[in-house]
């Protein structure tokens, strides 16, 4: 009689499977906007590909981004943008990552440094402007990964940083994170690449192409600037020369933007790495995602079928 | 029909499925004498066809669970439509409004008109392909052409966000029109420039520009959103020295594009609502039969599977009702 009842449950569960619409179950799901530096310092050759070849900053962070998309859970959302300067300039707002995964890949692969609309490149601003951007209606609920080197050009003037807690709200909880900085580059110092005008290059910046100090405003402390002079060398008379020409990951710099962003920093090492850095339970959000049961329904119906016909029966029922 | 599985290790339970034929549904009675069994064919083949549902029960229970499905395929269809390449200018000037000012809380910026209208048309538009590319002092490249109705808004949804620098057509347009490098030519196919200033263009731009839309024969449409007492395309001017492209490069740009052989239409835009009528003459314009691919998404056949297993199942609950009880 055991045996007719399993037969049964096992009918009705196959019923069960082959009629159970998907139901809405809770997963982790991420929401980002990806912010891609295309300064000139980007171009720097410090990363190797898997052959030993170098390649750009911008080369690496492209494949790192199309990594990190392809890992995040299907659901989850990513955006384009890209600053030069102080200014950002969104692409798109958030794109599903497994539906629209070729559209992604083909923008990620043209994104390059000669989009660039202004030479400069100013960090911090740009920061507190990408931080202002994603105020913007479509962009609600999305966190930010801003990768960068860090490299300001020309030199800032610290009396003039942005304050970033402009950029605070009041119902903003106390663990609250704005996103990830992405530091790319290396630790060591870099020639940056130069290019004409139709984008071929020319060899490399060198020390006198460059402002190796601020001369934006005015200094902090005029007593320490050496040869100061109010109205004609408010910057001092001396020649200086630094290695601004160079380039290298500012990984200080960008630690204490992100501490003043509420953001985490992460060194892009290798794409894995990054990729995990994403899938932070802190950026994560709940979504509901309508998911399929019925294999597990199927599952026990087999199981009730092998009961069945199990081989270690006892051969005579009594 | 090409199949394939989700989780193919799955088939390995496969040999499960012969336990029936090591192992019977039904009770041992004993008897006296074996001379009381009549062993006829008839039972015989019984017990062979009761073993066989089972064991296809357990096979298609086993391929369900494997994930059985029919892999993306694409069909070739007929319609109409377009390969549309939105040329979108993210200047400054874009976030103001019609009567360039500042928009306060109930009027709406230019690029925030064009958005809403651009998505609307989208979605009026099943089978067209879509593309966007971007321009201010630089082309940037946004996404390409694609159905994906969800992406294509994304990319039009940049519209909300500030404008960057100055007005660059020509590189826009080049952008625009290197979309259509690798496609393959059928239906309409179109770029509409969507922008609220014009820049002139020296020879060499105009050399390309003219190449290329001859060679890829894409008609313009040149959405012009006019600035109230700004300079229009079809302004007039008031003495023949400015009559220059320095001065009137709205009225130049024009000319130039007239000069194309492809069809150009230019709609001078000043209110949200004459936005509306040129994206309506567009929609009817360009509907030339389209061939395009259709994708079939990967189908389950799970369902299939689990519906044959449950028959047999219920075959065998009939049979083991049947059986004799002692």
């Amino acid at each position: 009689m055991k045996r007719l009842y399993a037969l049964i449950a096992s009918a009705i569960l196959l019923l069960i499977a082959i009629v159970l619409p998907p139901l809405p179950f809770t997963v982790k799901s991420y929401d980002y906007v990806f912010v891609l530096d295309i300064t000139r310092s980007m171009n720097v050759q410090d990363y190797s590909d898997k052959h030993g070849g170098a390649i750009s900053r911008l080369e690496k962070a492209k494949a790192a981004m199309l990594h990190a998309a392809r890992s995040l859970p299907c659901g989850s959302k990513v955006g384009l943008a890209v600053f030069t300067e102080r200014v950002p300039a969104l692409l798109y707002s958030p794109i599903e990552v497994c539906n629209d995964y070729p559209i992604l890949e083909a923008s990620i692969h043209a994104l390059d440094w000669r989009m660039a609309w202004v030479a400069d490149s100013n960090i911090g601003q740009a920061l507190y402007n990408t931080r202002e951007l994603m105020m913007n209606d479509v962009l609600t609920g999305s966190k930010l990964v801003f990768l960068t080197d860090g490299h300001e050009a020309p030199p800032i003037n610290p009396r003039y940083a942005p304050d970033f807690s402009y950029l605070d709200t009041e119902d903003q909880k106390e663990d609250w994170k704005a996103g990830i900085i992405i530091g790319v580059g290396e630790l060591g110092l870099s020639k940056i690449p130069k290019f004409d005008e139709d984008g071929v290059q020319i060899g490399f910046y060198t020390a006198e192409d460059v402002p190796h100090a601020s001369r934006f405003g005015l200094p902090a402390d005029p007593s320490k600037v050496e040869g100061y002079i109010p109205r004609n060398g408010p910057w001092g008379t001396a020649k200086v020369v630094g290695t601004e020409h160079l380039s290298s990951l500012k990984q200080d710099y960008l630690m204490e933007l992100a501490k003043q962003n509420h953001m985490l920093y992460h060194h892009l090492e290798n794409n894995a790495d990054m990729a995990r850095s994403l899938q932070n339970v802190d950026f994560a959000y709940q979504a509901k995602q309508p998911t399929h049961f019925n294999n597990i329904a199927a599952a026990l119906a087999l199981l009730l079928l092998l009961y069945c016909y199990q081989p270690f029966r006892k051969k005579w029922s009594i | 029909m090409n199949l394939a599985f989700h989780l193919p290790w799955l088939l390995l339970l496969l040999p499960l499925s012969l336990l029936p034929f090591f192992s019977s549904l039904f009770d041992r009675h004993a008897t006296p004498s074996r001379q009381l069994i009549k062993l006829n064919p008839l039972t015989i083949w019984l017990n062979r066809l009761i073993k066989l549902a089972a064991s296809l029960a357990i096979a298609s229970v086993i391929i369900g669970l494997a994930g059985l499905h029919s892999l993306e395929q694409t069909v070739t269809r007929t319609g109409q439509g377009a390969h549309i390449v939105f040329v979108l200018d993210r200047s400054a000037s874009m976030n103001e409004t019609f009567g360039g000012q500042t928009p306060d809380e109930n009027e709406q910026s230019k690029a925030q008109a064009a958005r809403r209208l651009l998505s609307e048309f989208v979605n009026r538009r099943p089978h067209d392909l879509f593309g966007v590319a971007g321009f201010s002092t630089q082309p940037f490249y946004i996404s390409p052409l694609t159905e994906h109705k969800s992406a294509i808004q994304a990319a039009i949804n940049s519209l909300e966000t500030p404008g960057l620098a100055f007005t660059n057509v020509a590189k826009g347009l080049g952008m625009g029109l290197s979309y259509f490098k690798d496609q393959p030519h059928t239906g309409s196919r179109v770029v509409v420039l969507v922008s609220d200033g014009a820049a002139t263009l020296d020879h060499r731009a105009q050399k390309t520009l003219r190449e290329w839309f001859e060679r890829y024969r894409v008609s313009l449409y040149w959405f012009f959103l006019r600035t109230e007492n700004g300079q229009g395309i079809f302004s007039e001017p008031k003495s023949h020295r400015d009559d220059n492209p320095k001065v009137m490069p709205e009225r130049h740009l024009h000319k130039f594009f007239n000069t194309l052989s492809v069809p150009y239409h230019a709609y001078e835009v000043d209110t949200a609502e004459s936005l509306q009528a040129a994206i309506a003459e567009l929609d009817e314009l360009e509907s030339l039969p389209l061939i395009y691919q259709e994708k079939l998404p990967k189908q389950s056949l799970s369902a299939w599977c689990y519906g044959l297993a449950l028959f047999f199942v219920l075959l065998l609950v009939a049979v083991k009702f049947l059986e004799k009880r002692s």
